[in-house]
């Protein structure tokens, strides 16, 4: 992998957090690295350390040792180059739908009818064309992580910091918001770091999967993928990766 | 809708009909214990006619209802525009917090009825008082409201707006402040309800006008019929004060959920 390519990447990262019953080690030295364009997957069990390394690449929480470089520098804070896609969405309750989508952009103090522009535009490719002036309150999950989606995209950031966005969905849901994530991915290529913990997801979207042990977080395992997209969920390469990775995950859980 | 509609009748029928039943029981209650101590609703409402009409200690019942809200509009403006900032910077502010806290926490079991005697002496006994009792009770409760919405702002909405580059300001202002609203709202109500509660306190302490002067002048007075109608009339101006608060709160944040 040449060092050029890489857009950001995780430099032994290691976080611990105290609490009442004592310190625990959530990230142990954790390195990654995340090709330009690259849909990378993050498989893991649940309390392993996924989200909190997610929140180290968005610069929401600081390392406690190690660090996280994007474009060859050093990530301090939070910053518009890294947009997240929260698992509880995170819209403003009190903003439509198109100020939501929009919100970044008003952050930045852009006038406001090339920011509604934009913001239409994202609205539209993630289909809730006829929605903008409802509030997240009258939206279904599927559709409040819609918004979440198109908000970042608006931002344009170059980093898309996805963490278990279609968790809270039921099942029919999540198919078709994985499949439309696709589509529009393909549509608008950006770097994504999409974390999970369904198999399934990760062999679906991802060009790669790295897998998470339990805590403390170290990484396990890479997969490479790379048969074409869409990939079909029946597929005997499908359900020999999915059969190889959950192995490796019975052993890690 | 048909249904919505059926619904909304049903409810007027039925505040309708509690409503009768309410002034039943008020009649039988009046015959039985006698008209001298619980006049019957005719008597209060051929009272009230007379009270509307004729003048109570020189002025107009207009004019002690004017006098009662002046007062209570003006110590609630001063309260909101001193509390909600207050409220705001110790939601916000975690230096602010630490020392303006202790203080409040101090100061806010005090009920407002304690600070009359102290108001008299330090401001006398015209509007001064009256008004510092207002302002003492609305106050406590705008602070109290705005800072318990700082506090619970989901940090969630707060990490988000930082991953879009928000400065400190713009998290303050496009994200807490409003996250805080509807909690800020609440107190809006409350304290409107505080402050007309708190004026007729002042106003049964030395007042020469004023709905609580006027309940007051029916006891001096010996008139039953005359304390009933000031106090149907405090119960309705309270009522229209938190209808109008109530409409203002939909107007002002149209994305908060109607709980039926």
């Amino acid at each position: 992998m040449s060092t050029s390519n890489v857009k950001i990447a995780a430099k032994g990262i290691s976080k611990s957090f105290t609490t009442e019953n004592g310190t625990i080690q959530v990230l142990d030295n954790v390195s990654l690295e995340v090709k330009t364009n690259e849909f990378l997957v993050i498989l893991g069990p649940g309390q392993c350390g996924k989200t909190i390394l997610l929140n180290c690449l968005a610069g929401i929480l600081p390392p406690d040792s190690g660090e996280v470089i994007l474009n060859g520098k050093k990530v301090t804070e939070p910053g518009p180059d890294r947009g997240v896609v929260f698992q509880q969405y995170a819209l403003f309750p009190w903003k439509t739908v198109r100020d939501n989508v929009a919100f970044g952009l008003a952050i930045r103090h852009m006038p406001v009818k090339e920011r509604y522009e934009i913001a239409q535009k994202y609205i539209d490719l993630v289909g809730l064309t006829g929605f903008e002036k409802s509030y997240p309150h009258q939206l279904s999950g599927g559709m409040k992580q819609r918004v979440s989606i198109a908000r970042s995209y608006a931002n344009n950031p170059e980093v898309l910091l996805m963490d278990e966005p279609f968790s809270a969905l039921d099942a029919q849901t999540r198919y078709s918001m994985e499949k439309e994530l696709l589509s529009i991915w393909e549509q608008e290529k950006r770097t994504v770091v999409f974390i999970t913990n369904n198999v399934e997801e990760a062999i679906y979207l991802g060009d790669r999967i790295v897998l998470m042990t339990k805590l403390p977080g170290t990484i396990k395992m890479e997969f490479p993928l790379t048969s074409p997209k869409p990939r079909n969920y029946t597929d005997a390469s499908f359900l020999e990766m999915r059969l190889a990775i959950s192995e490796e995950t019975e052993l890690a859980l | 809708m048909a249904n919505a509609a059926a619904a909304n009748l049903k409810e007027k029928i039925g505040a309708v009909f509690s409503f009768v039943i309410f002034l039943a029981l008020w009649q039988v209650a009046s015959m039985a214990v006698g008209s001298e101590a619980l006049p019957s609703p005719a008597d209060v409402v051929a009272k009230a006619q007379e009270m509307y009409t004729s003048q109570i200690g020189g002025k107009s019942m207009w004019m002690h209802i004017y006098y009662s809200l002046r007062r209570v509009v003006g110590a609630y403006l001063l309260a909101a525009v001193t509390g909600i900032p207050l409220g705001i910077a110790m939601g916000w502010n975690v230096k602010f917090r630490k020392i303006a806290n202790p203080i409040f926490e101090l100061l806010r079991p005090i009920p407002p009825i304690a600070w009359i005697p102290i108001a008299i002496l330090w401001l006398g006994i015209g509007e001064g008082p009256k008004i510092f009792i207002c302002y003492v009770g609305a106050f406590v409760i705008f602070v109290m409201n705005t800072y318990t919405g700082m506090r619970y702002t989901d940090h969630l909405l707060i990490d988000a707006a930082r991953t879009f580059g928000a400065t400190r300001r713009q998290q303050l202002f496009n994200v807490a402040i409003p996250a805080s609203l509807p909690s800020i709202f609440a107190g809006v109500q409350n304290a409107m309800s505080m402050a007309w509660m708190c004026v007729l306190a002042a106003e049964l302490v030395g007042a020469r006008e004023g709905v609580g002067f006027i309940i007051i002048q029916g006891m001096d007075l010996n008139n039953s019929p005359m304390i009933i109608v000031g106090m149907i009339t405090i119960g309705l101006i309270g009522l229209f004060l938190a209808v109008s608060l109530r409409y203002l709160e939909k107007l002002l944040c149209p994305w908060r959920r109607e709980l039926q």
